[in-house]
């Protein structure tokens, strides 16, 4: 570009600075705030939210594409050795759940735990949905998946995630084909819990951290609580069924002076790397409100116990 | 300026757009740079007549209908970014490259300070440490552009 065409560049968009552009930001900055109000407050909104996102469905297939690239790659570079010992030890895992199971069923009658793990069992067998992640979160700082489900197969907003390993969070939006899911780490999620060896109840507030772990404060200061205690889902919000698995207690901090115990908790569903998930009908969903938006969010989920 | 130069602009605010949602590896995920901002910054002091707040404004509102933040956010901190980067214009291009690399740092961090903000009254917000990450991987690739594609 020669001197002169950059002045002339510059003059032209001198002409258009001053009062003019000013005002036309300000014009746009407040739209957006409406629009911002507006999706805030009118539930109705969203629907329409889902239309753009249907638009932008061969973005995400695009994008998946890629994404797949990505994994593919990693999955080369991953030496097969590795591979092997992990299926070896997943043989043996395997193993050793087999006999938990038996002994499980010996314990049945009398383990109060076991038993509302065997209703959870009777309940998933019924009408449940899986569905599967797709890549693009493209905010790390906030835990979230989108679900190749939607309201069209039966996805609503507050039903029930669960994955392979235990608990993994709640749908928070619905649109036709896909939904997006909050994780249990997500800093805005909040999940009333209970102690399985104890029965003790508590509140596991997401971090938000990358490793995904989850923090119960304000438990009493002597409350018998160690590491390694098994922490499953207490059914008080009455979003999830009870006795759910959520993680194992990693470590307990009660320093002196405080008055409360707090404990941080490894979720044991694999948070980093989901892939096939669980969406649960809630005992507790009303009947006959298919779509209907907002039963049940995070925070009261955590007022209700 | 001619019609292909105009188009090159828009691909590469589509391509900014694309490149906020495409995974990035777990360890680089962290450190997702801004990419919309970036872009925006670039095309205000490499292409001006481009850089219109409507444009910035559309960008911003398929930006939020693609990351899944509340409509109308990106819309307006991408706006208020051409804003503040358009009337620094003269300054930036006119500064040594140094000067110019902390007054593109300073747009980014009113540009993601402000999405916070009002990502935070809506129930939107990212961790701090999350939007330190990505001013700082922005800044890396604006300093990459100033130093290799002098505006």
């Amino acid at each position: 570009m020669t001197q002169e065409t950059a002045t002339l560049t510059t003059d032209r968009f001198r002409r258009r600075k001053g009062p003019a552009r000013a005002g036309q930001c300000l014009l746009i900055c407040l739209l957006s705030f409406g629009l911002l109000v507006v999706e805030a407050n009118i539930p109705a909104v969203q629907k329409v939210r889902g239309i753009g996102e249907l638009m932008l469905v061969p973005v995400q297939a695009a994008v998946r594409l890629v994404s797949g690239g990505f994994r593919g790659v990693q999955g080369y570079f991953r030496d097969q050795s590795s591979l092997m010992s992990e299926n070896q030890e997943m043989r043996t895992q395997l193993l050793r759940q087999e006999v938990d199971l038996q002994q499980m069923a010996s314990l049945k009658s009398e383990n109060e735990v076991l038993r509302s793990l065997h209703e959870l069992n009777a309940q998933l067998g019924s009408e449940n949905l899986t569905a599967e992640t797709l890549p693009g979160n493209p905010d790390p700082s906030r835990h979230r998946v989108t679900l190749n489900k939607g309201s069209r197969q039966g996805a609503y907003v507050g039903q029930p995630v669960v994955g392979s390993g235990g608990v993994v969070g709640q749908v928070t939006r619905d649109y036709l084909v896909t939904s997006e899911a909050l994780l249990i780490s997500d800093a805005s999620h909040a999940l009333p819990v209970m102690f399985e060896r104890t029965g003790l109840q508590a509140i596991a507030l997401g971090t938000g951290r990358r490793d995904h772990r989850l923090l119960l404060p304000f438990m009493p200061f002597h409350a018998d609580v160690i590491r390694g205690d098994t922490v499953v889902s207490s059914g008080a919000g009455g979003l999830f069924p009870a006795g759910l698995r959520v993680g194992v207690v990693e470590n307990v901090r009660n320093s002196s002076g405080e008055a409360f115990l707090e404990a941080f908790v490894s979720p044991s569903a694999n948070l980093e790397s989901l892939r096939q998930v669980l969406l649960l009908r809630s005992q507790a969903r009303p009947p006959g409100r298919e779509t209907a938006p907002g039963a049940e969010l995070p925070g009261a989920a955590a007022a209700g116990s | 300026m001619t019609e292909g130069a105009v188009m090159r602009n828009y691909a590469l605010l589509g391509a900014a757009l694309l490149m906020s949602v495409v995974p990035l590896p777990q360890l680089l995920g962290l450190w997702q740079p801004p990419w919309l901002a970036v872009a925006l910054i670039w095309l205000v002091l490499a292409a001006p007549e481009d850089a219109r707040l409507t444009v910035a404004a559309a960008a911003g509102l398929l930006q939020d209908l693609l990351v899944g933040s509340p409509l109308g956010l990106h819309a307006l901190t991408a706006t208020v970014l051409v804003f503040l980067a358009g009337n620094m214009r003269q300054r930036i291009v006119t500064s040594p490259p140094w000067l110019r690399f902390f007054l593109a740092m300073l747009i980014m961090t009113a540009y993601l300070g402000l999405a916070a903000l009002i990502g935070g009254w809506f129930d939107y917000a990212g961790s701090w440490a999350g939007i330190a990450n990505s001013l700082m991987s922005g800044g890396v690739l604006i300093l990459i552009a100033f130093l290799f594609l002098k505006v």
